[in-house]
């Protein structure tokens, strides 16, 4: 009987060995806990539906951008450094472009629609470029759009009620005619290396 | 003779009140004071309708004494502060600088694009391209320096005008 029993827990022992060692070589996933940091290239869940307002007031929706390329980045007029910052990149890329400029178009979308309205935004594109396109809209339209993108817009809470600050994401993204994600260029990306990532596709 | 002597007096007394005083005027862009030199001041221009602005100027510590810029003033805007632009896992944030810069002996700030900017808050006039105003930058030791800004293009990245600029990332 002793002997029975001291070969079942030899058993066992070299069971749980056995497993622990299978576990810690990975071999048996063990609780995931893999945290990818935000790279989000070539993610298919980027772009999608739409329908906002566009800086002549007109309303528009994803569809109306299909056929050409869009650069689209998202900022707010309050803010004093990195969008004119971005809208310069954008100018330059469209001036760079000349005649391809025509294959693609540039959007610059408010994660502050309550304080960028129409008037607000038409005078700040034309400030840049004639073709760069602003879109607004209501805050549900908005909320969709930076779904849509995982665009993260936050308003500053400790702050003024009239000049608040807007915390957001500053990636630029490169769609296709057919509204699908071509790559996303990260704040800083040069016009040059814009220019080139477009006529590549052209 | 006495009174002459009196006149004379009040006389010299006043011309060197008002040469040191004259030492205080303002020499477009360039300002030293204790050590601090203010140079390039210059803004982005705004919309017209444009609430708030930013400008960048660049600060050097001539002197042998740490400092620290603890804030700003203008007469442009309702509220004047420095904030600076922080990006974490590539979300912008635009904030005050409530401790202030260090500005250490020997060393200079570069306020730019991306980095310390002077914040114009509730804006009284446009910033307009070409236009030119005063701003104070307000410093621990040295106090209250004034310097003149020069408005650039919407999208200007330097006040020297350099042109294309690559930015590293």
């Amino acid at each position: 009987m002793n002997k029975v029993f001291a070969y079942a827990v030899a058993l066992f022992v070299v069971f749980g060995v056995a497993v622990a060692a299978l576990v810690l070589t990975g071999i048996i996933p063990s609780a995931d806990k893999s945290g990818r940091s935000g790279i989000i290239v070539g993610a298919p869940q980027i772009g999608g539906e739409f329908t906002a307002i566009n800086n002549k007031g007109k309303a528009v929706s994803d569809k109306d951008f299909q056929g050409k390329m869009m650069l689209i980045f998202f900022g707010y007029t309050f803010c004093p450094d990195v969008c004119p910052t971005e809208m310069q990149t954008f100018a330059q890329v469209m001036n760079e472009l000349g005649d391809d400029g025509t294959s693609v178009t540039p959007v610059f979308i408010t994660i502050d629609p309550a304080r960028d309205t129409v008037p607000v935004m038409e005078e700040f594109v034309q400030a840049f470029h004639p073709s760069i396109v602003g879109l607004t809209g209501s805050d549900a339209q908005i909320d969709q759009i930076k779904k849509a993108y995982r665009a993260y817009g936050q308003k500053d809470e400790g702050d003024d009620s009239e000049y608040y600050l807007v915390d957001h994401t500053s990636f630029t993204y490169l769609m296709g005619t057919d509204g699908k994600l071509i790559t996303v260029f990260s704040y800083g990306t040069t016009p040059e290396e814009i220019v080139k990532t477009i006529k590549e596709q052209i | 003779m006495k009174l002459l002597k009196f006149i004379s007096a009040i006389a010299v007394a006043s011309f060197l009140t008002l040469s040191f005083s004259a030492t205080g005027v303002v020499a477009h862009g360039d300002e030293k004071h204790d050590g601090i030199e203010l140079k390039d001041a210059w803004a982005r221009a705004r919309t017209a309708t444009a609430k708030v602005g930013g400008a960048y100027v660049t600060v050097h510590n001539m002197g042998k004494e740490d400092d620290r810029l603890i804030g700003a003033k203008s007469k442009i805007a309702h509220k004047t502060e420095i904030h600076t632009t922080k990006m974490t896992d590539g979300v912008m944030k635009m904030i005050p600088v409530s401790e202030g810069v260090a500005v250490k002996a020997g060393k200079m700030i570069m306020m730019k694009p991306g980095s310390y900017h002077i914040m114009f808050m509730g804006l009284k006039e446009p910033i307009t391209k070409g236009k030119t105003f005063p701003v104070t930058l307000v410093f621990e030791k040295a106090g209250e320096i004034e310097t003149t800004v020069t408005v650039k293009d919407a999208g200007a990245m330097g006040g020297m005008d350099h042109g294309k600029m690559k930015k590293a990332n």
